[in-house]
């Protein structure tokens, strides 16, 4: 009976880490930034995710960015960085780990007179990325870009990650399932 | 003197080109049609912005997110006159659905032989099975349309194939490769006669389950401004005037 009890033990304890790591948490959005004035200005942009992980420290992790810009009042336009990445991905709340950046500083893309475009598409992967562990875990993207006046950009990204097991948690499965073995033999 | 004087007209004809804008506000209308499910039509009101005005809205209707983000931009020294800017849309539902959208604007009167361009780029954002952006059978996505009172006339087709088709990975953004017509040597240049009472931009798509497209268009016409016309006129016959003399 005690047997059973602790091998349901590590069993829940096994399943809850499987379920941690086939359930990512995600970030994704499409956005339109409009430059109504006469000058070019700076936008910010947070987006961030609705499940937060607890006391993580490894991820795998993808993304994706892509940008599209148009010119309409034919003087061309031009979007670009302004001091910081474009794309920044972190996990984390008080002290968030920046996992991955995306058009770094300096960058910008232009396109001519009635123009319009895209650059080529950033696609990003990682396995076992360190992350300072916190309580509260979101994933979040912020985007910082810089229009030129009187022009419009679409940007649309996507950030997703899953936890890694710990050493500890693979030695419970590895535990969970030695015994498990055991308890099918002895039946 | 005659020289001073058709030298003065032409400054004129310039001076009154370089600051004018629509003879009228450009009307904009906005159709989206889910297939199988019925459209919507919204009219857009137009904020004022230096040499033109901006209209934006949005809609969740049916098995769809929408927004638009669209502007209007009149070029005196140039005579042209832009339409587009971009518009989103999600399919949220659980199946491939199918879209025709028509964003139409009000011409200033013309019967003269106007030029016109214009382009379509995009981004495409996949859903969790991934991203589809596809025409209708062998159909183009884009199409330029000229509305007059005796009928509509399609004038240029871009984003063909067979059928065209753009995908992505499950949950991954990818962008829509530029396709432009009207550009030699620079937008707007193809011939296409009188304007007619208004020009359209019909895009007609199939989208995935939970993809999300956000399309950059525009459709660029060029017509002299009617002040100039008058004034070009004007000097034209004084220097036939000055050759008799």
């Amino acid at each position: 009976m005690v047997s059973i009890a602790r091998h349901s033990i590590v069993a829940a304890l096994a399943a809850g880490m499987a379920c941690a790591h086939a359930s990512a948490a995600m970030v994704q959005f499409m956005r339109t930034f409009v430059n109504t004035s006469s000058t070019a200005q700076d936008f910010l942009f947070t987006v961030t995710s609705d499940v937060a992980y607890s006391g993580q420290s490894l991820f795998d992790i993808r993304g994706s960015l892509a940008l599209n810009l148009i010119d309409l009042n034919g003087n061309g336009a031009t979007v670009g960085t302004y001091g910081v990445p474009m794309y920044v991905a972190s996990i984390g709340s008080t002290n968030p780990t920046v996992v991955q950046t995306i058009w770094n500083e300096p960058w910008s893309f232009g396109v001519g007179i009635y123009g319009n475009g895209v650059p080529p598409d950033q696609l990003f992967a990682a396995v076992n990325v360190p992350v300072t562990p916190e309580a509260v875990q979101p994933l979040a993207i912020t985007i910082r870009l810089r229009l030129s006046a009187r022009d419009m950009v679409t940007v649309s990204g996507t950030f997703e990650a899953v936890p890694v097991p710990a050493p500890g948690a693979i030695a419970l499965l590895a535990v969970a399932g030695v015994s498990g073995t055991g308890r099918r033999r002895r039946r | 003197m005659g020289f001073f004087r058709n030298t003065a007209l032409a400054s004129i004809a310039a001076a009154a080109t370089a600051g004018s804008a629509f003879a009228s506000i450009p009307a904009v209308s906005v159709r989206i049609e889910q297939v199988g499910a019925g459209f919507i039509t919204m009219n857009p009101d137009a904020s004022p912005v230096e040499g033109g005005y901006t209209y934006s809205g949005n809609v969740s209707l049916w098995g769809f997110q929408s927004s638009f983000d669209l502007s209007t931009n009149s070029k005196a020294a140039t005579g042209n006159q832009a339409f587009g800017g971009f518009f989103t849309l999600k399919n949220t539902t659980a199946a491939v659905q199918q879209f025709i959208i028509d964003l139409t604007v009000t011409n200033d009167p013309f019967t003269g032989n106007a030029l016109a361009g214009g382009s379509v780029a995009g981004v495409l954002l996949g859903g969790p099975n991934g991203g589809l952006l596809q025409g209708v059978g062998n159909g183009a996505v884009w199409q330029a349309i000229i509305n007059g009172s005796s009928g509509s006339t399609t004038i240029a087709s871009l984003m063909n194939g067979n059928p065209f088709t753009v995908t992505t990975g499950a949950n991954q953004s990818g962008g829509i490769a530029r396709e432009f017509f009207g550009n030699n040597p620079q937008i707007p240049s193809l011939p296409i006669g009188p304007l007619g009472t208004s020009r359209t931009i019909r895009m007609q798509f199939l989208l995935g389950a939970g993809s999300e497209v956000s399309l950059s268009t525009s459709f660029i016409v060029q017509v002299p401004a009617p002040g100039a016309i008058a004034l070009l006129g004007i000097s034209g016959l004084a220097a036939r005037r000055r050759r008799r003399d």
